[in-house]
């Protein structure tokens, strides 16, 4: 067994393990954002373990660059994804099926059209800036 | 940034005209390129230019570095008691940051595990990030903004 082979062993193994525990992370974990948390972080990093693995078993250029546009891709697109998932669901999910102990974004958001302040209204008022009230 | 550009450029035709077409040669044709272009360059700016390239490094290492212990870390708390758990959304200001910036920070901040980002206020002053972990907030805060935010903004700007 060579170096390579080592090498490629082991970017496998760890690989895989970390997407066991994005999958243990999946079941266990008491809410939507920390499941996100689980699952996409080890996933990347694990995906992106067996793709290094893939490209130091076969050792070649095409087979390497196509590694390396699958890595970047991931690099890319995962964290949009999961923003996208967490904001919805920060709107969808109900408070008490999630868990959070410290929550600095609570009341940032306008209620009606979801844009977000850089800090709680202090009266509780909303400045409407980019909505125009319609008279019916 | 076209000054990298124009050494990968230099460093294809490189491989075009020696005939081989392997990683070492498309390495040394990039060492060769870079330091070409930077001393044609000129004057204080190739200075620059190798500082930032040799700062894009440090900060590459620096992140592979994060990945790995936050992964570690998040390994830790998946498999141990989940009562001890105290995830919540911290508030982060932002200094002055053009969009893109921001958009890099943020993504950053998503691929370290433990750390998700939820949100950017509409004038752009702060970020909402959710910890799976909230064992100090303030420490963490001064994480993301002086560990991340600081390094990164010595990288593209």
């Amino acid at each position: 067994m060579n170096m390579s082979e080592l090498l490629t062993a082991f970017l496998l193994i760890v690989g895989s393990g970390f997407c066991m525990i994005a999958g243990i992370g999946v079941l266990r974990m008491p809410d939507l954002f920390t499941r996100m948390q689980a699952s996409a972080k080890a996933g990347t990093l694990g995906v992106g373990c067996i793709v290094l693995g893939v490209a130091t078993n076969f050792q070649d250029l095409k087979v390497a660059a196509e590694a390396s546009l699958i890595i970047a891709f991931l690099f890319l697109t995962a964290p949009i994804a999961s923003h996208l998932i967490a904001r919805a669901a920060y709107f969808a999910v109900d408070t008490k099926n999630r868990r959070l102990e410290h929550d600095e974004l609570a009341g940032c958001y306008d209620p009606d059209t979801h844009t977000l302040a850089s800090e709680r209204p202090k009266d509780g008022v909303w400045v409407r800036r980019d909505v125009q009230e319609i008279d019916d | 940034m076209s000054i990298l550009l124009i050494s990968l450029l230099l460093a294809i035709v490189w491989m075009i005209v020696i005939g081989e077409f392997s990683p070492l040669s498309l390495l040394l044709g990039f060492l060769l390129a870079y330091t070409l272009v930077a001393l044609a360059w000129g004057g204080g700016d190739s200075f620059k230019y190798f500082r930032r390239a040799w700062l894009a490094v440090r900060f590459f290492i620096f992140f592979i570095r994060e990945l790995l212990i936050a992964n570690v870390r998040i390994a830790y708390y998946t498999l141990s008691p989940l009562t001890k758990l105290r995830p919540g959304i911290l508030a982060i200001e932002l200094e002055e940051m053009t969009d893109i910036e921001i958009t890099v920070l943020g993504s950053l901040v998503t691929l370290t595990p433990g750390t998700l980002t939820l949100d950017v206020s509409d004038d752009k002053r702060v970020m909402f990030v959710h910890f799976m972990h909230l064992d100090d907030p303030d420490r963490m805060r001064r994480e993301v903004r002086e560990e991340f935010a600081r390094r990164l903004l010595e990288v593209m700007r």
